[in-house]
C-alpha cells in the first residue's frame, strides 16, 4: 500500500499473520508481536512498543515525542488524477477569509503570479500560480470564507 | 482602589490566566465572547459572561464600543486588555477610562507612545539606548529610498503591532512591494491600523526583553532577562530566562536601561523592553505595553504572579518592592504550541479539537485555552496552549519540557509540538547557541523522523486500520451508533 507519512509518500507492505505484524519499507523488514490489540501495544524483539493514536481523516501516531501523520493513498483517487493531466484549478491550501483577489477572468498568468490573498488565523497567505495559463472562471470574492482543498480558481 | 470585578477583553488562554490570578485576588471576572466563541473554555471560567459580536475580530475583541457596552453592562470597575486585540490601543484605554473603569495597563498617553515607534525610539535615544536604523513609512512613494538608505535585507513591521503580526521580510528592492503590502494587510486586520514601519535587519541578532514592573510613584523594578530568539514567522515559539549567551554585566545593563526608558516615559504597570543583541552589541527595540504571552517564565524563575501585580499596580498599590529583593535561581522554558502544520510551512489548523491530552507533572505548567470539543477558529491568533518548565538548572528544564511535549498530544488539529521538541534537544540548542534564524537555519533537520519510528507507526497503523475493520463489521451487526471511522483513545 502507498502510504501518506507525514509529508513523504511511501511504497510500504503490511500484513497480519496470526498475532504478529509484518511491515517492509524500502526491501527492510520488522516483525512486531501484538501483545495487546485493543490498546495497540506492540514487542518488536524485546522492544515493547507502545503509542497514544487518534484515528481520523488522517491517522495520528505519537511515538516518544515524535508525531506521525498516516493516509493511505488509495490507488483509484491516484489514477484519477493521473488519468486529467494537467492541473485546471486551483484549490484552497488552507482555511480562512479572502482578503485580496489580484486576478481576473482572462487573465494570462506566469508560474509564480499573484493570484489571492487568504487570511488565516491573523495571517496574510498569498497564494501564487503554480503553473502558467489563462483565468477562465474565479469562483471566489473579497470577504469569502473558504475551506481547506475549495476550489478558488478555474483554468 | 479596591477592584471587585474585572472585564477581560480577550479570549483563549490569557483570558483564563488572568481570571485565576483575579480569583485569587478575590475579584469577580467578566469575560467577553463572539459568536465563534460561544462554547470557548475561558468562558467558564468567568464568574459572567457577555456577548460582544460575530466572528470576526473588528466586530468582536477589536471592536471598542462593544466591549464598552458589555463593561457598562457588567458594572465591572476595571478591564484587563490581556495580549493582541486592543491591549496596546490608546484609544480604548481611553474610553475605558472616560467611563470611570480602571484600565489596567500604563495610561493612555503612555500606550500612545510606546506603540509610537518613532516616539519611542528618540525616547530610548535621550535614554542612552542604542537602537536599530529605521523609520515610519508615512508615504509608500519613499520607501524604496528609506530602504536603500538602511541597507537591505529589511523588515517591514506593524507601527501598533508587536508579537510579529504583519513583520515581512526583503532581501532586496523586488521583495519590498509584496512585503510591504502583507505587513500592511496583517497590520490592518490584527491592530486596525496599517501604518507600517521599516527598520534594518540584523545578521544573527538574538532577542533578548526585561520584564518591569513599575508603580505610579516613580519606583520600579526589572526582572533577569527573557531569551526568546526561537522564531519563526517572526513569532517567537521558545523562551528561556535566563538567557544562556549574555553575561551578567550585559543582563544588568539592559534591565537599567530598560527601566531608565520606562521611568523616562511614565511608564506603570507590568511592561517589557525589547533588545536585539549582536556581536556583543545592544539595541532597543520597543516597550511592550502589555503582559506578555512568555510571562510565566518570569514567574517561574521567581515565584512572583505578574498578572496579580499588575492589577495591584493599575489601582494605584505601592510597588514595595526594591531590586535587591529580586530572588531568581534556576532555570525557566516556555514552548508555544500553535494549530499549525510544521509539514505545511505552518499554515493554520484551524477547527474541532476531539483529542486532548494536556501533560502534568512536577515543574511544568501548562496555560491553555483549549480542551475536548474546542473549535480553533481561523479569526485569532491560533496559540493553544503554552507549556512551561522549571528545574534547578537550564539542562533539567530542557529535559523536562522535552518530556512534557512527548505526553502532549492535540488531534486533528497539527501542531508544532513534536517540532519543538526537536528544537530544544538539537545540539546547538542545547549549548545555547543559536540566534533569531535558528529555525530558518535547521527546519530540515528539526522535521526529520527516525527510521525505526517510521516502522513502529506504520506497525501501529496498520494494526488499528486492521483492528478498524473487524470492529466495523461488529459493530454493523449489532447495529451500533457509534462511527467507526472516528475513534479515539490514550
Amino acid at each position: 500500500m502507498k502510504l501518506k507519512i507525514n509529508d513523504k509518500i511511501q511504497e510500504v507492505t503490511a500484513k497480519i499473520d496470526g498475532g504478529t505484524i509484518y511491515v517492509e519499507i524500502n526491501g527492510k523488514k520488522k516483525s512486531y508481536d501484538i501483545i495487546d490489540e485493543s490498546a495497540a501495544i506492540l514487542k518488536q524483539k524485546n522492544r515493547i512498543v507502545k503509542s497514544d493514536y487518534f484515528i481520523g481523516k488522517e491517522t495520528m501516531i505519537w511515538i516518544d515525542g515524535e508525531e506521525y501523520y498516516i493516509s493511505e493513498i488509495k490507488k483509484e483517487r491516484e489514477a484519477k488524477k493521473s488519468k486529467s493531466g494537467k492541473k485546471t484549478s486551483i484549490d484552497s491550501p488552507l482555511p480562512g477569509v479572502i482578503t485580496k483577489i489580484a486576478v481576473s477572468p482572462g487573465d494570462q498568468l506566469e508560474e509564480g503570479d499573484l493570484i489571492l490573498v487568504i487570511e488565516s488565523m491573523k495571517m496574510a497567505n498569498e497564494i501564487k500560480a503554480e503553473f502558467s495559463g489563462t483565468i477562465k472562471t474565479i469562483l471566489v470574492k473579497e470577504g469569502d470564507q473558504v475551506a481547506m482543498s475549495d476550489k478558488l480558481i478555474l483554468f | 482602589m479596591n477592584i471587585k470585578k474585572i472585564l477581560i477583553a480577550n479570549r483563549g488562554e490569557i483570558a483564563i490566566r488572568i481570571m485565576r490570578s483575579a480569583r485569587e485576588l478575590g475579584i469577580k471576572s467578566v469575560a467577553v465572547y463572539s459568536e465563534a466563541d460561544r462554547a470557548s473554555k475561558h468562558i467558564k471560567y468567568a464568574d459572567e459572561a457577555y456577548f460582544i459580536g460575530e466572528a470576526p475580530a473588528a466586530e468582536s475583541y477589536l471592536n471598542i464600543a462593544k466591549l464598552i457596552s458589555a463593561a457598562k453592562k457588567s458594572n465591572c470597575d476595571a478591564v484587563h486588555p490581556g495580549y493582541g486585540f486592543l491591549a496596546e490601543n490608546a484609544d480604548f484605554a481611553e474610553s475605558v477610562i472616560n467611563e470611570k473603569i480602571l484600565w489596567i495597563g500604563p495610561s493612555p498617553s503612555v500606550v500612545r507612545l510606546s506603540g509610537n515607534k518613532i516616539e519611542a525610539r528618540k525616547l530610548a535615544e535621550q535614554a542612552g539606548a542604542p537602537i536599530t536604523p529605521g523609520a515610519v513609512i508615512d508615504d509608500e512613494k519613499d520607501i524604496r529610498q528609506i530602504a536603500e538608505k538602511i541597507g537591505y535585507p529589511v523588515l517591514i513591521k506593524a507601527a501598533a503591532g508587536g508579537g510579529g503580526k504583519g513583520m515581512h521580510i526583503a532581501n532586496n528592492e523586488q521583495e519590498l512591494e509584496s512585503a510591504l503590502r502583507m505587513g500592511r494587510s496583517e497590520a490592518k486586520s490584527s491592530f486596525g491600523d496599517d501604518t507600517v514601519y521599516i527598520e534594518k535587519l540584523l545578521k544573527s541578532p538574538r532577542h533578548i526583553e526585561i520584564q518591569l514592573l513599575l508603580d505610579q510613584y516613580g519606583n520600579g523594578v526589572y526582572f533577569p532577562e527573557r531569551e526568546c530568539s526561537i522564531q519563526r514567522r517572526y513569532q517567537k515559539v521558545i523562551e528561556e530566562t535566563p538567557s544562556a549567551a549574555i553575561s551578567r554585566q550585559m543582563a544588568a545593563k539592559l534591565g537599567e536601561t530598560a527601566l531608565n526608558i520606562a521611568k523616562k516615559i511614565g511608564y506603570h504597570t507590568a511592561g517589557t523592553a525589547e533588545f536585539l543583541v549582536d556581536n556583543g552589541e545592544f539595541y532597543f527595540l520597543e516597550i511592550n505595553a502589555r503582559i506578555q504571552v512568555e510571562h510565566p517564565i518570569t514567574e517561574a524563575l521567581t515565584g512572583m504572579d505578574l498578572v496579580s501585580k499588575q492589577i495591584e499596580l493599575a489601582s494605584g498599590s505601592m510597588l514595595n518592592l526594591t531590586q535587591d529583593e529580586i530572588h531568581s535561581s534556576g532555570h525557566a522554558i516556555e514552548a508555544r504550541i500553535y494549530a499549525e502544520d510544521p509539514y505545511g510551512n505552518f499554515a493554520p489548523s484551524p477547527g474541532r479539537i476531539d483529542y486532548y491530552n494536556e501533560p502534568s507533572m512536577p515543574g511544568i505548567r501548562c496555560d491553555s485555552g483549549v480542551e475536548v470539543g474546542t473549535v480553533v477558529p481561523i479569526y485569532y491568533d491560533p496559540i493553544l496552549a503554552k507549556i512551561i518548565s522549571y528545574a534547578e538548572n537550564r539542562k533539567k528544564a530542557i529535559a523536562r519540557l522535552s518530556g512534557a511535549l512527548s505526553e502532549y498530544h492535540i488531534a486533528p488539529n497539527k501542531t508544532a509540538i513534536s517540532f519543538l521538541k526537536s528544537i530544544i534537544t538539537h545540539e546547538d540548542f542545547l549549548k545555547g547557541d543559536y540566534d533569531t534564524k535558528f529555525i530558518d537555519k535547521n527546519k530540515d533537520v528539526l522535521l526529520k523522523t527516525t527510521e525505526d519510528k517510521i516502522f513502529d507507526a506504520v506497525a501501529i497503523y496498520y494494526l488499528t486500520k486492521h483492528r478498524q475493520f473487524s470492529t466495523s463489521i461488529r459493530e454493523n451487526a449489532i447495529d451500533s451508533c457509534w462511527d467507526s471511522l472516528v475513534e479515539w483513545r490514550g
